[in-house]
């Protein structure tokens, strides 16, 4: 009798070890489960059955136009977590497949290009949505070498020289806007205080059909900045002193080697803007043209993302 | 009574309880660090997927400048030699660039200050009345060579009577107490092949610089199309009577030295309206 009475505690207390472990387990894949669902689900809906999963739906979809670019291949390769900007003929970033000048064989960047990017934030269940679009620039560099085998090997490495980076960033400028009419950007989207370039506070109704654009250019020449003759210069010349003052700040971005102070960049950019001076442009426009020269020779692809923060 | 098969559970459950309770503290955090990790990994992949969307484009290759002899010569047959100071004044020096896509560029010329040659800088083009010379190696077909001829553009934009004006960033002058060939202010040792073997090791080079020359053919598209020049060299012979002791020695041409060097360099700048 008395043995029995052990046998069934002991029975009980494994028995409840069991189900306690049994219940962990079933937990711990319960929670790998939900996870792998959340990532398939990809953002709008979710369906499961056999039992009813809510997922907490995501706030907004960032949508862009319809196809992929002309470099699609290497960036997928590049597997860098983001989604691709889909592109159009007329809104691209030079990466569009009939985006050739001077007969080319292939599209891409160069000083003196310039376009247009789009893209817009749909909020999924909210009727409107206000976000920060912060934009980054990141490169790579492509190095062909023959193996052991006598094949050649293609590798692409990312760019974490942040002298070459700034280089890129810099002479890549975005506008807000840009006038037909005149033929001028305006709305230079400048640095924030983290040195980020970022439009705040956008707005975005549920399927209203308005898309942010964004307007790059890489100017080929410094007086395409700097001239004093207001029909000369890329940009509203009401706004020269934010482009002056922008370009000071990113001096190291746009000269290369430039040892002087932000301040005397400006002031010496400033004294550009009112009267040509040949000594002044010289000094600061071979920098930029030998900045031009770094990104062509040491930069392959350059990737510009869109960060959608809430 | 326990069935077998749970007795063998629970064995095996008790020897995975005993692992972990064996572990030290450390392997525990650990452990379940990577488990949240491993169930989170996923739903941040979501996330990250959703907010950021990039465009990739391909950086195109800087367009070049190149520079090249006379007619359709490589830079390999720009060649000086053969020069006889004691039966001429002047020689012709033909070479070209290609500015590709550049509009304008800069010709810089260094060069050493052995013998007293003056260097000018003349822009020219291919001319079957032009009184320049220049054996082109490349033109004929079976490899043969080929006279051009070469005459001074005077209407050059640019240029004074197609000289362009070569600017020293040197200068070679009476107030830095240094002409050019100058020997006189130098001790003999340091002169050249004066007293004995000995040469002017601290000579310095001269740089002069012509800015914005501007392309002669106006292409924008990377053509190869090439711009001619001339380096003019001339210098006044010396007469044997004359000795180091005479004034002005060292600004006379012999045939008693025999090296200079000259380095010619483009590199591309932007054309301006003057």
């Amino acid at each position: 009798m008395i043995k029995r009475n052990v046998d069934d505690k002991k029975d009980k207390n494994i028995r409840f070890i069991i189900i306690k472990n049994c219940i962990l387990l079933l937990l711990l894949l319960f929670t790998l489960i939900f996870g792998a669902i959340a990532w398939f689900s990809n953002n709008r809906q979710l369906l499961v059955t056999g039992m009813e999963v809510k997922m907490q739906e995501p706030p907004y979809t960032i949508q862009t136009r319809n196809e992929s670019g002309y470099y699609s291949d290497i960036y997928e390769s590049l597997d860098t977590g983001a989604m691709e900007w889909k592109v159009s003929e007329d809104d691209n970033f030079d990466n569009h497949e009939d985006d050739l000048d001077h007969e080319e064989d292939e599209p891409g960047l160069e000083p003196g290009d310039s376009g247009v990017l789009e893209f817009r934030v749909n909020p999924n269940s909210d009727d409107t949505i206000t976000v920060d679009c912060v934009f980054g620039i990141r490169a790579y560099l492509e190095v062909t070498s023959i193996d052991e085998n006598d094949n050649s090997v293609t590798e692409i490495t990312e760019i974490d020289d942040s002298t070459l980076l700034q280089f890129v960033k810099s002479h890549i400028i975005l506008f807000e806007d840009y006038d037909e009419q005149t033929g001028k950007y305006s709305n230079l989207i400048g640095d924030d205080q983290s040195f980020r370039r970022v439009l705040t506070n956008q707005t975005y109704r549920r399927n209203e059909n308005v898309y942010t654009k964004v307007y790059w250019v890489w100017p080929e020449h410094l007086d395409e900045l700097t001239d004093e003759d207001d029909e000369e210069i890329i940009y509203d010349p009401t706004e020269r002193t934010d482009v002056i003052t922008y370009i000071a700040n990113n001096k190291n971005g746009f000269f290369k080697d430039c040892n002087d102070s932000v301040t005397q960049v400006a002031a010496d950019l400033t004294a550009l803007s009112s009267a040509y001076s040949t000594s002044i442009y010289n000094r600061y426009s071979m920098k930029y043209d030998n900045t031009d020269l770094d990104i062509g020779n040491n930069v392959s692809y350059v990737i510009l993302s869109m960060q959608v923060e809430e | 009574m326990i069935s077998e098969s749970i007795k063998e559970e629970v064995a095996e459950l008790k020897s995975l309880i005993y692992t972990i309770r064996k572990m030290s503290l450390r392997t525990k955090i650990i452990l379940v660090m990577m488990i949240v990790l491993i169930s989170s990994a996923t739903v941040f992949a979501w996330l990250a997927y959703q907010d950021k969307i990039e465009a990739l484009s391909k950086i195109k290759e800087p367009p070049s400048i190149n520079l090249a002899s006379g007619g359709d010569d490589s830079a390999l047959y720009i060649s000086l030699e053969n020069i006889d100071v004691s039966v001429a004044v002047e020689k012709y020096v033909v070479f070209s660039i290609e500015p590709g896509k550049y509009s304008a560029y800069d010709i810089q010329l260094s060069h050493t200050t052995n013998i007293p040659f003056t260097y000018e800088l003349y822009r020219v083009r291919e001319d079957e009345n032009g009184t320049i010379e220049y054996t082109d190696h490349t033109r004929d077909v079976n490899g043969g060579e080929t006279i051009l001829k070469y005459s001074i553009m005077a209407n050059a934009t640019g240029t004074t009577a197609g000289k362009l004006i070569l600017n020293d960033i040197n200068p070679d002058d009476g107030s830095t107490g240094r002409i050019l060939g100058d020997e006189g202010e130098l001790s003999a040792s340091r002169k050249n092949y004066v007293a004995t073997d000995e040469v002017n090791q601290y000579v310095k080079p001269i740089y002069s610089v012509v800015r914005r020359v501007p392309q002669f053919n106006e292409h924008t598209d990377g053509s190869s199309d090439r711009d001619y020049f001339v380096i003019k060299l001339t210098w006044t012979p010396g007469n044997s009577n004359m000795t180091y002791a005479d004034a002005n020695y060292w600004n006379y041409a012999f045939n008693n030295k025999e090296t200079d060097i000259i380095y010619i360099s483009a590199k591309q700048n932007t054309y301006e309206e003057p």
